[in-house]
């Protein structure tokens, strides 16, 4: 018997398997576009078959019609494999096969990827025959609606694909889903949804992402906006990432953007792995402390600090409370000490909050300036800055309002509301 | 042990206990030492993932024994509210601040809560202004009144304002002239009482960060003694309702069950009677409310016999079933309710 089944073999390429399933590739009528066969992603067919005065199982190769267009999809079974055989995942390479003579092989995917046929090959007195059955992603081409698919009527290989150039570019689409604004530092549950020209769900697909920073966003002019401490990081642990995972049947794959601790824009970049797929809809994600103002020009106080010249232009943002803290604190210092400079209000938060790097590195220090409740006020011996002979009544002024201070070299570090956050 | 850190927490009255806490990066921790101070010990920035460790002494501002008194006259409808402020002998600081938050407002300013974030700035210095101008303090000392942070009522305070580093009202001695106007009626309320600590330790960046920060923070927050006092939380109504008032003040004797002011008993009768009168003064008899209200006084005086005398217990011994300020405050309250034209 081996000798027999060793001369079928013969007949075919060498470790080609036994049964080429040339598949049928039908023109899905009541779809607006032909199947095409995907690449390079994961499927499971399961061949069921029955021999006849064979004594084991056979190779077998299950070939998508137009090998050109099928690398990646051979899936060879070894000798021994024994019916019921489940064929997963993805080969590594194509061996075009021609049947011989004696197969009959009739295997069609419908519409909705369903895979059903049988094959029979006979040969001398053994006779195997199979039925398959699986669900195959596919593919359907934008571009030829109501074409017909090629070929592909009947069985053998080589029907081509019926979609000629129907390689699906841009006849998908990747959406993001919850893309809203997020605080710092947060995780951000977010979904990718791929649909076909349709709008259909397209489930099996890889989805690639990355992350990048908008230049300059969140008010830090200081460049290096590659670092993962300044764009986040997705699903926790880099940058870019593809998934583990393909869409599910809504299409969809759902990740988390874990945002920095520094404010700014982040897009987010979604691309599919085996298709080419366009990515519509929203895609940035700012990353901020809500409701931050502007400290307005007043003749209580000064800005100073910040402008154009510094990397970080805008370091003059707070809550509204805090704001009106800040405004208290100097119109009652004004009225306590009228001859004294008013106070000289440095560096607060950024326009979005966060960490204010102070080093340009999107680390602290500066640590407590994140969250718009902070502010500094000069104390460096210059002309604008508190006298240093008035540093106990100013302390007492801060706790007088309820806030509390910590003394650094050259100026307080006034907590307007009295925490940090 | 040597993971840990003592770190004695201040509570409201005192330093009252001891917590372990833990040091989120080694070598951080805060402990007190024998003079009561507390040596911070904490990572400082260094330009590298190490951290440097520093340390500085931070001088609590409790080292203070205060008591207060709370003086209460009504001057044609405004209510005149006078401290003395004590610092016994035995305080190790002088005390430079003296601070009472929930005011609900003071006579001749705007209402706290007409003050929105978004006010001008010309809007904003005439209410400080007019605010100020119903406050007096002694020499040396600036009153001051400013938004609170639940934005519907004032925070006031008296602070030492001299660059002096050791002034302030010195152990041993009273001072009697923090004063505020009002045409709101007391309840009671902590004041925040501040010594003066001398110089404050100057830190790296922004001092400690992390658990240590979040734990030090808390020192900061908590770095005064409170006292009970006699502060402007019962708005008067406009036009004036007997009615209204007396809801409020009973909802204010209520608020003192839970602060041991006044025991569950004594309320209990004080409530009936005050219902009493709410009821005759929505029946529109003047007349009966009147009497229930002096009833009331009456309870009141039977435990609290020394009401109408000179010489009147301290406030902070609550030796019968009501606190002395809590009998006092409810005395002018249903005094002023019932007196009222």
């Amino acid at each position: 018997m081996f000798a027999r089944r060793n001369q079928v073999l013969a007949k075919l390429p060498a470790r080609v398997a036994l049964l080429a399933l040339a598949l049928v590739l039908p023109c899905a009528q009541a779809q607006t576009a032909c199947l095409i066969p995907p690449t390079g992603i994961s499927f499971n067919i399961t061949l069921t078959g029955t021999s006849s005065g064979a004594t084991s199982g056979v190779d077998a190769a299950l070939i998508y019609p137009d090998p050109s267009n099928v690398t990646g999809y051979l899936v060879s079974l070894p000798l021994s494999a024994p019916f019921p055989i489940t064929i997963p995942g993805t080969g590594t390479a194509i061996e075009p096969t021609t049947p011989g003579p004696g197969y009959t092989t009739v295997i069609s995917i419908a519409a909705d990827g369903t895979v059903t046929g049988t094959s029979t090959l006979v040969s001398g007195s053994s006779v195997w025959t199979w039925t398959v059955t699986g669900q195959v992603p596919l593919v359907i081409g934008g571009s030829t609606n109501n074409q017909t698919c090629g070929s592909n009527s009947g069985g053998g290989t080589g029907g081509g694909n019926g979609g000629g150039n129907n390689n699906g570019s841009g006849a998908y689409t990747v959406t993001l889903s919850n893309v809203t604004d997020t605080s710092p530092g947060s995780t951000l549950p977010l979904i990718a949804t791929v649909t076909d020209s349709t709008g259909a769900p397209a489930p099996g697909i890889t989805v690639a992402l990355a992350v990048s920073a908008l230049n300059g966003s969140g008010g830090h002019q200081h460049g290096d906006d590659t670092d993962p401490d300044r764009t986040g990081l997705l699903n926790g642990v880099r940058q870019s990432v593809t998934a583990t995972t393909l869409t599910d049947a809504n299409g969809s794959y759902a990740f988390t953007y874990s945002s920095p601790n520094v404010s700014g824009t982040y897009k987010i970049s979604a691309s599919c792995v085996e298709v080419a797929c366009q990515q519509a809809g929203p895609q940035n994600v700012n990353v901020k402390v809500n409701d931050l103002v502007p400290m307005p020009t007043s003749s209580s106080y000064v800005l100073v600090g910040g402008g154009s010249a510094f990397p970080h232009p805008d370091n003059h943002y707070l809550t509204k409370q805090a704001l009106l803290k800040a405004r208290e604190l100097a119109l009652q210092w004004r009225q306590m000490f009228p001859s004294l400079p008013v106070l000289a209000y440095n560096d607060a938060s950024l326009v979005w909050g966060g960490t204010f790097d102070l080093d340009k590195d999107w680390i602290p220090p500066h640590a407590e300036h994140a969250a718009g409740v902070v502010i500094d006020v000069r104390a460096n011996g210059t002309a604008t800055a508190i006298p240093v002979a008035y540093g106990l009544p100013f302390v007492l002024l801060v706790y007088s309002l309820g806030g509390n201070l910590v003394i650094e070299s050259d100026h307080y570090h006034v907590r307007l509301l009295g925490i940090a956050k | 042990m040597s993971a840990k850190v003592l770190l004695r927490w201040l509570a409201l009255t005192q330093i009252t206990s001891c917590q372990l806490a833990l040091a989120t990066q080694p070598g951080e921790g805060i402990v007190t030492d024998s003079s009561g101070n507390y040596v911070v010990t904490y990572c400082a920035p260094s330009g590298s993932s190490t951290c440097q460790l520093e340390q500085v002494v931070w001088v609590p501002s409790t080292k203070i024994k205060p008591s207060i008194r709370t003086m209460l006259s009504n001057v044609d409808g405004t209510v005149h509210y006078s401290y003395a402020v004590s610092n016994d002998e035995t305080s190790s600081q002088a005390i430079a601040l003296f601070a009472i938050d929930s005011v609900s407002n003071l006579t001749g300013g705007p209402s706290p809560l007409s003050i929105s974030p978004s006010i001008s700035d010309d809007a904003l210095t005439a209410a400080v202004a007019s605010w100020r101008a119903a406050l007096s303090a002694p020499t040396g000392w600036q009153p001051l009144a400013v938004t609170s942070q639940s934005g519907n009522s004032l925070r006031v305070a008296w602070m030492y304002a001299s660059p002096a580093t050791a002034g302030g009202l010195l152990p041993g001695k009273t001072e009697r002239r923090f004063a505020l106007a009002s045409n709101d009626l007391p309840g009671i309320g902590i004041a925040e009482v501040v010594g003066n600590p001398g110089n404050e330790p100057v830190f790296s960046d922004d001092g400690p960060t992390g658990n240590i920060g979040q734990q030090f923070s808390l020192l900061q927050r908590k770095n005064f003694l409170g006292r009970y006092v006699a502060l402007p939380t019962i708005s008067v109504p406009s036009p004036f309702s007997r009615t209204l008032l007396l809801q409020s003040i009973d909802g204010q004797v209520a608020t003192w069950v839970n602060y041991g002011l006044i025991d569950g008993d004594l309320y209990s009768r004080i409530h009936t009677l005050i219902q009493a009168a709410i009821a005759s003064a929505n029946a529109g008899d003047n007349g009966s409310c009147k009497l229930r209200g002096d009833a009331l006084r009456k309870l009141l005086r039977s435990v609290a016999s020394w009401l109408d005398n000179q010489d009147q217990p301290a406030e902070a011994e609550k030796s019968g079933p009501i606190a002395p300020l809590a009998a006092r405050v409810l005395d002018f309250d249903i005094e002023y309710v019932m007196s009222h034209q």
